[in-house]
């Protein structure tokens, strides 16, 4: 196989990683939370189409497309709640956030 | 990765765009244990990730499977979508075409709103 060993694609995954968790536990604002839970997502990505390049089986790909329709809906819902949110004027900050009642 | 590139990332612009500076909530530092928690919690797991994969799967990362050219190829993947995997990608269907309603649902105006705007 051309290109780096797939041990290099794992430690980006977990790399990737770690940057998605600082940033969900770090930021405060729901629009960088969500940017972050899509690194997080992306991350466990690249692991399952390397596994799945390394083991040369295709369901690992399969899982990730699925992967990918399901971050697509959770970033849709996301983000019309923040912008729902957004309309009432109140404050962007997830420590705010105690209650989903008007 | 069409539906990827195209819905989420111009999704994610539009709503940057349409909040403005409002967006970002300031980094307030907050108790310093917080932020001193969260670095050290995201280090301990990159740490540990990688030590598991130096340590114990060092053998099994090395032997590569064969495959052919087209592995992985935009045929073949749609290819086994379509008559191995076709439940998921019902699925996937559904969730989508829930998750579209969803945002609708949640874009619309409620008539609370409304009455909020008409104060303002």
């Amino acid at each position: 196989m051309q290109g780096p060993d797939v041990t290099w694609y794992l430690v980006v995954s977990a790399l990737l990683f770690s940057i998605g968790t600082l940033g969900v536990l770090l930021r405060r604002s729901p629009l960088i939370v969500l940017l972050s839970l899509e690194i997080m997502l992306n991350s466990a990505n690249l692991a399952l189409i390397s596994f799945s390049r390394l083991h040369g089986d295709h369901d690992g790909q399969i899982f990730a497309l699925a992967v990918m329709a399901v971050a697509a809906s959770e970033v849709v819902v996301g983000l019309g709640l923040i912008v729902a949110v957004a309309r009432r004027k109140l404050i962007l900050d997830v420590d705010r956030f105690r209650v989903l009642r008007g | 990765m069409l539906v990827y590139a195209g819905a989420v990332m111009v999704m994610f612009l539009f709503v940057i765009a349409y909040l403005g500076g409002r967006a970002d909530t300031p980094f307030e530092g907050g108790p310093s244990w917080v932020s001193f928690g969260a670095v050290l919690a995201a280090t301990a797991l990159l740490v540990e990730i990688v030590v598991v994969i130096g340590l114990k799967a060092g053998d099994l990362l090395t032997d590569e499977a064969e495959v052919e050219a087209a592995f992985g190829s935009p045929g073949e993947i749609g290819r086994f979508f379509l008559t191995d995997h076709l439940l998921a990608f019902e699925i996937t269907s559904i969730v989508l075409l829930i998750a579209a309603v969803g945002g609708v649902i949640l874009g619309t105006k409620t008539r609370a709103e409304e009455e909020l705007d008409a104060r303002a």
